[in-house]
């Protein structure tokens, strides 16, 4: 259980290096304590050494995929709540991460603000009012 | 965006740079390799003649056989072929005027000793490796793959392996046909000169080995076959050689000589005398189908080049149109290349942008000229419909990839609004400005996709008059724009699909705005006609010329200053999906009036309104009612 005082922790992972660069900031600037990854399998090491409260992933990376890095992380943290993003909505990869049970899949360009109110609400534990939520069309 | 596409065009630059370097390097490397099978061929004909004295023959040509490229730069290499060129002309005039003069023998050991210089100096040349050049072009090829998600539909790695099996199996091939040379030289040796028999069995071995090298390659690459033929022919007639070499053995030394002798009248001579003769002819036969296949490769890497420079030139001119952002250098190559673009999307080929400069801008702009010179050409052999497909398919792949860098702008954006308190307007209006823009690229982005994908419609029942309200709040409207609407006091229900309609109808009113730069009347009217119903969409701004009315549906086609020309064509579509269509009247400088039309669902009966077909700005004045202006949608 998270005592009180204690930072929320995010794991933000994508292989474009601005994206986390922003990402990181912005969730910092928000009060987060971030932590960053550039790949799928370094997301698996990341989580397998210090499991966050929420990971912000892209869908489609070289190597391992976020969907393939998701069910990996599932077996190693069984509270994992993951928020996909993806630039390409019409991918079967999408399709594959809401099976799996992503808390929301979000489009490139993301809206912040949204995703801070999503991590938000991960972090105080109603990330169920997120499952189920039909696929956005964008 | 600068972190993908500098990164990305660096690469692209570099791959392009070391292609280029492979290929000469490649190109030296055959030429050294033909000019040695020439001087082989020569040496034997020169003994040929001086050793046998056959009159029938003529006697070779002694001119300079230095290939053109060696001859160009002032390398090592090239000044060793110079010299042997040299060496081996004097040789072998003189050899010829001993023969003349009856000193045969003499004659003999001067071309000996020419052939040794000749082995000394080009052999290590033949057999130098071609550092490395052909891994480092695959490594390249593999480091632009990683950021350009382009290269699956390109092929470029898998031509690239292929143009390297290429190089593979014709440098294999170069070997054994220098080997065969070699053993050619060898039985001349032994059978006249008195060369050691050792010799001869290791120039025999070494052919057989180096044409089994070449054979191995024959299951991989996908070389045309009649090349191949020509190097099993001449590998055949080795094949007689190396069965009739073993006999030899048996044979005492005196009887053995003269055996070879038969044997190279009987099989040599006819490969050595003819010129260029099958040897080299095979060797310019494989070294024509390497060149294609080099050529094939530095298409697509320029395909690459003009599709990352176009969609570069796309973001960079959207996304950082503000003022405060640009600088003088990058304003005016842009804003030729953007017109230049334009022009290209209402199909003017003609135009060539003109700058010169040796930075990027310069590459892109020469990249941008010729594939304006090779969409040209494309013009007149692909039609229409090919040209979609194409386009189609490298939207998607780049499109997808140009969504990262406005991600990361716009989280930069939201992070300098969320840190630094700004509250000098200016600054801030110039973030607005470059949250439109990238708004505005994602735009393009979403129809380029959608134009890309196969759509498919989610029908439902719903009023097309919220339809209207919802595009509304979707399309930013100025001050200077006002708004009417004429709308029916009932619900008007289609059945269709809900996004789509309100996407044609946001498109239809974003366009009205686009066509009043300086303000006028935008009038909405909805309303019910037979079994139709209509939305329509009536501005007053700049219209269109009559002989462009029938294009604004074709895809690529605008006359706008912004845009890509694939909103109307998208909406038509979807109308079209949706069992419906879009009309257009306009006339130049009168406004324009965009009518979309959808089947009224059967079951509801046609009214009073059914009778109205008047034209929008004659309908009821009393219903028309002022709108306030939505503000600008922003997140």
């Amino acid at each position: 259980m998270k005592q009180a005082g204690d930072l929320i922790r995010v794991l933000v992972v994508d292989d474009d290096e601005g994206m986390v660069a922003t990402l990181r900031d912005i969730l910092a600037a928000a009060g987060y304590e971030v932590d960053v990854a550039y790949s799928g399998s370094e997301a698996i090491e990341r989580v397998r050494r210090h499991p966050p409260d929420c990971i912000l992933m892209d869908v489609r990376m070289p190597g391992i995929d976020g969907v393939e890095a998701f069910r990996e992380i599932k077996r190693l943290s069984s509270a994992s709540f993951v928020i996909f993003m993806t630039a390409y909505a019409a991918s079967h990869l999408v399709e594959e991460a809401w099976r799996e049970g992503a808390v929301e899949v979000v489009a490139k360009p993301l809206d912040p603000e949204h995703v801070l109110s999503l991590i938000d609400a991960v972090a105080h534990g109603n990330p169920v009012l997120f499952i189920g939520r039909r696929n956005p069309k964008t | 965006m600068l972190l993908v596409y500098v990164p990305a065009f660096r690469s692209y630059l570099n791959l392009r740079k070391t292609f280029g370097e492979v290929r000469r390097e490649l190109d030296r490397h055959l030429d050294v390799r033909r000019f040695e099978l020439v001087m082989a061929q020569r040496s034997a004909a020169l003994l040929d003649a001086v050793v046998l004295g056959d009159h029938d023959q003529p006697a070779p040509e002694l001119t300079s056989a230095l290939p053109a490229v060696a001859g160009d730069a002032e390398t090592p290499s090239s000044k060793a072929i110079r010299r042997v060129d040299d060496r081996l002309l004097e040789a072998g005039r003189r050899a010829l005027e001993l023969a003349r003069d009856g000193q045969r023998e003499e004659a003999a050991r001067q071309l000996a000793a020419a052939a040794r210089i000749r082995d000394e100096e080009l052999l290590p040349l033949v057999d130098a490796p071609l550092a490395g050049q052909d891994a480092k072009l695959e490594d390249r090829l593999l480091a632009i793959s990683g950021q350009l998600l382009l290269v699956p539909f390109l092929e470029l790695e898998a031509s690239a392996r292929r143009l390297r099996s290429h190089v593979a199996e014709t440098i294999a091939a170069a070997a054994f046909l220098q080997h065969t040379q070699r053993m050619t030289a060898e039985v001349q040796d032994f059978a006249f000169l008195g060369g050691a028999r050792h010799k001869l069995d290791l120039a025999r071995d070494q052919a057989k080995k180096s044409y089994e090298r070449w054979h191995a390659h024959l299951a991989g690459a996908d070389f045309p076959l009649p090349i191949r033929e020509r190097v099993r022919e001449i590998g055949e007639s080795y094949r007689e050689l190396h069965r009739r070499a073993d006999r030899l053995v048996a044979r005492s030394e005196e009887s053995s000589r003269a055996e070879a002798a038969a044997l190279y009248a009987s099989q040599l001579r006819p490969l050595v005398g003819a010129t260029p003769g099958p040897v080299i002819g095979a060797f310019d036969a494989y070294r024509d189908s390497l060149a294609a296949s080099a050529r094939s490769v530095a298409r697509r890497i320029d395909l690459a080049g003009y599709v990352l420079g176009f969609f570069a030139l796309v973001v960079v001119a959207l996304a950082f149109g503000s003022p405060l952002l640009m600088s003088r250098w990058i304003v005016r190559p842009i804003g030729s290349l953007t017109r230049a673009t334009r022009r290209l999307g209402s199909g003017d080929l003609s135009e060539q942008v003109q700058i010169q400069s040796a930075d990027e801008l310069g590459e892109l702009a020469a990249c941008f000229n010729k594939m304006v010179v090779e969409l040209s050409q494309a013009q007149e052999q692909l039609g229409r419909r090919e040209r979609l497909v194409v386009l189609g398919q490298l939207a998607g792949s780049v499109a997808h990839e140009i969504r990262n860098p406005l991600g990361v702008m716009k989280n930069s954006i939201y992070f300098l609004r969320l840190t630094q308190k700004l509250k000098d307007p200016k600054a801030l209006q110039h973030l607005g400005l470059i949250e439109d823009e990238i708004n505005r690229a994602n735009r393009i982005i979403v129809e380029l996709l959608d134009y890309a994908r196969d759509p498919t419609s989610q029908i439902e029942s719903f009023d097309l008059q919220d339809a209207f309200y919802k595009a509304l709040a979707l399309v930013e409207m100025p001050e200077s724009v006002h708004l009417e609407h004429d709308f029916a006091d009932e619900p008007l229900k289609v059945s269709a699909d809900a996004g789509q309609i309100e996407r044609i109808l946001a498109n239809l009113l974003r366009n009205a705005v686009q066509a009043m730069p300086d303000g006028g009347l935008l009038t909405l009217a909805c309303r019910r006609d037979g079994d139709e119903i209509h939305a329509v969409v009536l501005d007053t701004g700049v219209g269109i010329a009559e002989e462009n009315l029938d294009k604004v549906f074709e895809p690529l086609y605008t006359d706008k200053a912004k845009g890509i020309g694939l909103g109307l064509p998208l909406s038509q579509r979807y109308a079209q999906l949706n069992g419906g269509r879009i009309e257009c009247e306009s006339r130049a400088g009168e406004g324009a009036t965009f009518r979309l039309v959808l089947p009224a669902p059967r079951d509801e009966p046609s009214d009073a309104t059914g009778k109205n077909s008047l034209a929008v700005q004659e309908s009821r004045g009393p219903a028309t009612a002022r709108m306030n202006h939505p503000p600008a949608h922003k997140h």
